[in-house]
């Protein structure tokens, strides 16, 4: 398959899988931001109204720049690691690069995320904080996840089959990464000698960054951009290893 | 004259363990090899689990084999799979266009032959409807009418011919009956021996993933249908 066809193919199923998801509902396009809507309102209720963020300064904008880039990975990873595996009725019958699926999927969720950005923009300036300097700085930001996520995704999408039980670990070590992310507290309130399992969390770190430029009107840390960007480079090489091994393996196990 | 594609000594076997590290597997194919001539129609014939639809998805490229080579003198190797890629909440037009990009063809070239497709199938102007209200007759309609449209260098053909209702069933077997007989490489595999013996040049008769016997088509036919008497008979006997 040349170049222009794969991006062709690409184009249209992310367009048709969009519309097709669209047309089973009733309230159609509305969906894409009452779901995340209704969760992020659920969070606030408990939070924000029940325990009163803490007392922190900014909490509802603290907590939606923590769960809005939550939602996005968690989403993309948990639909992108089965993308290959769900795939199995095309991948039996002809042959496509299986990078195609992650592919599709991880756009979708890219154009969904953008929506609910959306979202977040408009709570931020309703509870009060207004665009600096510093916001030019959040495509940076968008781009790192969107990298860190289609590496973790390309690695684990081709894994997946060979290992079924991958969905489960992954599953769970998504609430790990979830509650040690600082979504809706800050870490920094720990105390001190935790400080350093968060930085392990590429999540923590970068939900640091968008506080950091979009409330607190910080530099974004470089550190973090460094520590991001090698998870980027191991979950890519890996990925590109095992899709370049296994991309005509991998249909052996889908049809066993 | 030079082959479309040669197969030399080509083995596969599946993994049948659960994880990734287990050693089982389960031998489907040992040392094929032969060869495909361009314009012929190559009939395969043996017994369910012989190993034929592995061979079709080696011969497509959907997976390699783990010893021997297929060398490649031609581009697109494509299996007629009927209802590729299809969605369910998508309408006909847009299931043709995605069953023609997954089938390797650019939209534009898909788009040239969306009239035909359509004419061919009878669905008139429910092809503008999502699939989801097609009946699976008309379903098999565009599907085999995407699929015939396609045209690789080598058609890979696995059992079925006619599909649909009883009228769309004889003229689709007829489509592909003369498509076989035509200038289009076709590999057929197939149970049915009077039908192989109306469409195909040559024959290779595969048993328990190895080749038995290769040659014209009533030579190996007639062997085939020997064996498979007398095994029969062996069988009632005991």
């Amino acid at each position: 398959m040349k170049k222009k066809q794969f991006w062709e193919l690409v184009k249209f199923r992310v367009q048709c899988d969009l519309k097709a998801e669209v047309d089973k509902y009733a309230l159609s396009y509305f969906w894409w931001i009452f779901e995340p809507g209704l969760h992020l309102f659920i969070l606030y209720i408990v939070f924000g109204v029940f325990f009163q963020g803490n007392n922190q300064p900014h909490y509802i904008p603290f907590l939606f720049c923590g769960i809005v880039p939550w939602f996005w990975f968690n989403k993309s990873v948990t639909s992108g690691m089965e993308s290959i595996l769900n795939g199995r009725q095309i991948i039996r019958d002809t042959y496509i690069p299986k990078y195609f699926f992650p592919t599709v999927s991880i756009i979708q969720d890219l154009v969904k995320e953008m929506l609910v950005l959306l979202i977040l923009i408009i709570v931020l300036f309703i509870s009060g904080v207004y665009p600096t300097k510093m916001w030019v700085l959040l495509p940076v930001i968008l781009v790192l996840q969107l990298l860190l996520i289609a590496s973790i995704v390309y690695f684990i999408s081709i894994i997946v089959p060979y290992f079924l039980d991958l969905k489960q670990i992954i599953s769970t070590l998504m609430q790990i990464v979830m509650f040690g992310a600082g979504t809706f507290y800050d870490f920094k309130t720990m105390p001190e000698e935790y400080h350093k399992l968060f930085l392990l969390n590429p999540i923590a770190l970068l939900i640091n960054m968008y506080r950091d430029i979009l409330i607190y009107n910080n530099f974004i840390s470089i550190r973090s951009c460094v520590y991001i960007l090698l998870y980027i480079v191991l979950f890519g090489i890996l990925g590109y290893f095992a899709h370049k091994h296994l991309d005509k393996e991998v249909p052996k196990v889908l049809f066993r | 004259m030079k082959s479309h594609l040669e197969l030399q000594s080509v083995s596969f076997s599946y993994r049948t363990g659960k994880t990734f590290f287990s050693k089982k597997r389960k031998n489907v194919l040992k040392d094929l090899s032969f060869k495909i001539y361009p314009g012929e129609t190559l009939g395969v014939i043996g017994r369910n689990g012989a190993g034929k639809s592995t061979l079709l998805r080696l011969l497509s490229d959907i997976i390699t084999p783990d010893e021997g080579k297929i060398v490649r003198n031609c581009k697109k190797v494509d299996l007629l799979s009927i209802e590729l890629g299809f969605s369910e909440q998508l309408s006909g037009i847009d299931n043709v266009i995605l069953s023609g990009l997954f089938n390797g063809f650019s939209k534009k070239e898909i788009l040239s032959k969306m009239d035909s497709i359509i004419e061919m199938s009878g669905i008139g102007k429910a092809v503008n409807n999502p699939l989801i209200t097609f009946s699976s007759g008309m379903r098999a309609r565009l599907g085999f009418s995407i699929a015939y449209h396609l045209e690789p260098d080598i058609l890979l053909i696995d059992e079925v011919l006619g599909v649909g209702d009883i009228d769309f069933q004889t003229k689709s077997e007829k489509l592909i009956k003369e498509k076989m007989k035509s200038d289009q490489t076709v590999i057929l595999v197939t149970h049915d021996p009077d039908l192989i013996k109306d469409v195909c040049n040559r024959v290779i008769w595969i048993e328990h993933g190895k080749v038995v016997k290769i040659g014209t088509t009533y030579e190996v036919v007639d062997a085939y249908l020997d064996y498979m008497l007398k095994s029969f008979s062996k069988n009632k006997k005991g």
